[in-house]
């Protein structure tokens, strides 16, 4: 039985884990593993929350109002809670240099995946065009993931782009907007996807529709964004309590992996971890060391390991995320109508927009927002806050808000390297990310389509709303250690090896050769599960 | 400084008190005022600089009441929409919508029939027409005089 030590708690890490120990192997998961809070008052609903908190307003805006979001931002429609400030808690150590990115990190048990919206879509053939292996080699693995993780999906048109061969369950009901969406995209279909290659259906997302694998159902609290109090959203801390049922799993939360250590042979002999205040590194021995960190951070522990070992700064080409647009909108049959903000509040439909190229198809959800904090919304509307604020009461059953995304590839001048600091014993982690030439093209391209086709639906998007969220925002980094047929310099094997290092393996999104459209978060853990039963 | 913090936090509960009244129409709960208080810290325009004239102008004639507020109010979103009136008054909301009861009032949709609120939302349009022209005749020259002495202000230390 092999000695595996994986680091990181998140999508990639625990699925890595699940099929590790089913083999037998001795697993050890190192995680800093910020913790998430007990849910307030699980039983009450989002509007119930404010009379059944003694505080209410410090749960939703934080103590010191933290959470507020002032005009002077021109980020997003909607912030991350308080209540998930956890997820996005960086150690004091942990420093970075972001040009033209602002990249998001995650120290937290269960990862950056404790403030996913739960989209799941796998990728198809001609995204995994450029990966050493195609979709028949990952479905298999999709199948195991959805079953452990439980997916509600429906057959409709997106499986023109989106593989549909797993065992899902039922998806949740629609609410009133996403219904009427539906109906007028029935009506439309044929000019939809004929003249603007225009495609709706359900999202498919890992929220239980009924109960399964021990887990509740969705209670139709409407606290999706300030997170879920019933775990019918998953989340990787689903799976590593599982993995904590086996005697074989060890998990040590509080350490931070720094780098590893290697013979001359290239193979992987210790791996050094700290406290999170820093300190004497610790070194752990292990026959394989699992990367699963998210790209960033598994790239840094990388970085770090040939720095020290050798003295030399290497530099990772390739870091990509999703462009994300967000497109508001309004569908005026709706005004008038009540607001449900007691049911599921993330994106119950999906679009596809089919591009010139098999790899340019763009991707989008649709979130009816109706339990959003109002104040973000309302003062970003050109109007007197009072007017704004009647003028939102009177919209809202109608408002929605199209979250577009855009595909990427890796190219030189997006790259991961390092900074020394502190007398060289400690470095920062320095991104530079160049937009795509094409790029700005491809978004009004996108933009142009995603308006046309919400006005065939019946929707209104109003003028000088759009909001292109800067490079990072996506939270889908990928590309700086990439799976290749061939031997490259810094990349990894199509089975998830190194090809430096053989017994390093690389299973997060660092190893994807191309970022499509669609969210990653599926593909990662099915990723992770396919190369723990090839390597282990 | 003891008794310039009590002016503060008078300043500060009258202030809270004139936008829960323009906001809900309702008056600030004991809850609200601590929680508008306690957010002053983060205010982004306060942590920044201190605070510039027309800014302050623009306040001063906020809390006089509803109706110079509304004008204040619709004059800072078109010329100072990230100036301090406006970062207090999305404050003043963002407490309002999770407090109660004003939270009832501000989550819930305004129903009925869609041409009874259509002619609501364009009755409100041109009320803020109105506001912002008030608003543009009242603080417009102050903040053109204004920004220009800035300039010349500018202006001299560059050359000096």
């Amino acid at each position: 039985m092999a000695r595996v030590l994986i680091v990181g708690s998140g999508a990639s890490g625990v699925h890595f884990a699940v099929s590790a120990l089913r083999k037998g192997h001795e697993v050890t998961m190192l995680d800093v593993g910020h913790t998430r809070p007990d849910p307030v008052a699980p039983q009450a609903s989002f509007q119930g929350l404010k009379t059944a908190l003694p505080d209410p307003a410090t749960y939703f805006l934080g103590p010191e109002g933290e959470g507020v979001v002032y005009p002077a931002t021109k980020s997003s429609y909607y912030g991350h809670p308080p209540s998930k400030d956890y997820v996005f808690r960086t150690p004091r150590a942990f420093t970075t240099t972001a040009r033209e990115i602002r990249p998001v990190f995650s120290f937290a048990r269960g990862g950056l995946a404790e403030a996913w919206t739960a989209g799941v879509y796998p990728f198809n053939d001609a995204e995994l065009s450029q990966y050493p292996f195609g979709y028949a080699e990952l479905r298999e693995h999709y199948r195991e993931v959805a079953r452990r993780i439980g997916i509600g999906a429906v057959r409709d048109d997106l499986e023109r782009f989106i593989p549909f061969d797993a065992e899902y369950l039922d998806p949740l009901p629609l609410d009133e907007h996403s219904q009427r969406l539906c109906d007028a995209y029935t009506k439309h279909r044929e000019r939809l996807n004929s003249s603007m290659r225009f495609y709706l259906g359900r999202s498919r997302v890992a929220t239980l529709s009924r109960d399964y694998a021990g887990r509740r159902g969705c209670d139709q609290l409407g606290r999706c964004l300030w997170g879920c109090p019933t775990d019918s959203i998953y989340s990787p801390l689903v799976t590593l309590k599982e993995c904590l049922k086996e005697s074989n799993f060890h998990y040590r939360p509080g350490v931070i992996a720094e780098r590893f250590d290697y013979e001359s042979s290239g193979r992987v002999s210790r791996l050094g971890v700290a406290t999170e205040e820093g300190g004497e590194l610790e070194w752990l021995g292990a026959d394989f060391l699992v990367l699963a960190a998210g790209a960033l951070c598994s790239s840094k522990i990388y970085l770090d390991s040939v720095y020290q070992r050798t003295g030399e700064i290497p530099v990772l080409p390739g870091l990509m995320d999703n462009r994300q647009i967000h497109v508001p909108f309004l569908t005026p049959a709706l005004i008038g109508r009540p607001v449900e903000t007691s049911s599921y509040q993330y994106h119950h439909l999906a679009f596809g927009i089919e591009g010139d190229t098999p790899t340019s198809y763009v991707h989008g959800q649709i979130t009816t927002l109706k339990s959003a904090s109002i104040h973000p919304i309302v003062s970003s509307l050109p109007l007197d806050l009072k007017t704004a604020t009647e003028l939102f009461r009177s919209l809202r059953a109608g408002l929605g808000i199209a979250n577009v995304n855009l595909h990427d590839e890796r190219r030189d001048e997006s790259y991961l390297t390092l900074e020394p600091v502190e007398d060289r014993r400690r470095t920062r982690l320095v991104l530079q990310y160049r937009d795509p030439p094409d790029e700005t093209h491809r978004a009004a391209v996108a933009i142009r389509a995603v308006k046309r086709a919400i006005g065939r639906l019946g929707g209104i998007v109003p003028p000088g709303m759009t909001r292109v969220l800067p490079k990072g925002a996506s939270v889908h980094y990928a590309g700086t250690l990439p799976m290749t047929n061939s031997a490259v310099e810094h990349g990894s094997r199509p089975d998830g090896r190194s090809w430096q290092f053989e017994n390093l393996i690389i299973a997060d999104g660092a190893g994807f050769p191309f970022l499509p459209a669609k969210n990653l978060t599926f593909t990662l853990m099915a990723n992770a599960t396919r190369i723990a039963e090839a390597v282990l | 400084m003891a008794v310039e913090s009590v002016v503060d936090q008078e300043a500060l509960a009258h202030e809270c008190r004139a936008f829960t009244a323009y906001l809900t129409g309702l008056a600030p709960t004991a809850y609200v005022l601590e929680k508008y208080r306690l957010g002053h810290g983060r205010i982004p325009y306060l942590t920044q600089e201190p605070p510039q004239w027309v800014d302050r102008l623009l306040l001063r004639a906020a809390i006089q009441g509803s109706l110079l507020l509304r004008c204040a109010d619709a004059y800072a979103r078109i010329l100072r929409p990230t100036g301090m009136l406006r970062q207090k008054l999305v404050l003043a909301l963002a407490v309002l919508e999770n407090s109660p009861p004003t939270h009832l009032r501000l989550n819930s949709a305004r129903e009925g029939s869609a041409a009874v609120l259509a002619l609501g939302v364009l009755g409100r349009g041109l009320g803020f027409s109105f506001a912002l022209l008030m608003g543009v005749l009242m603080f417009g020259p102050l903040h053109l005089v204004s920004a220009l002495f800035a300039d010349q202000r500018r202006g001299t230390v560059t050359h000096g």
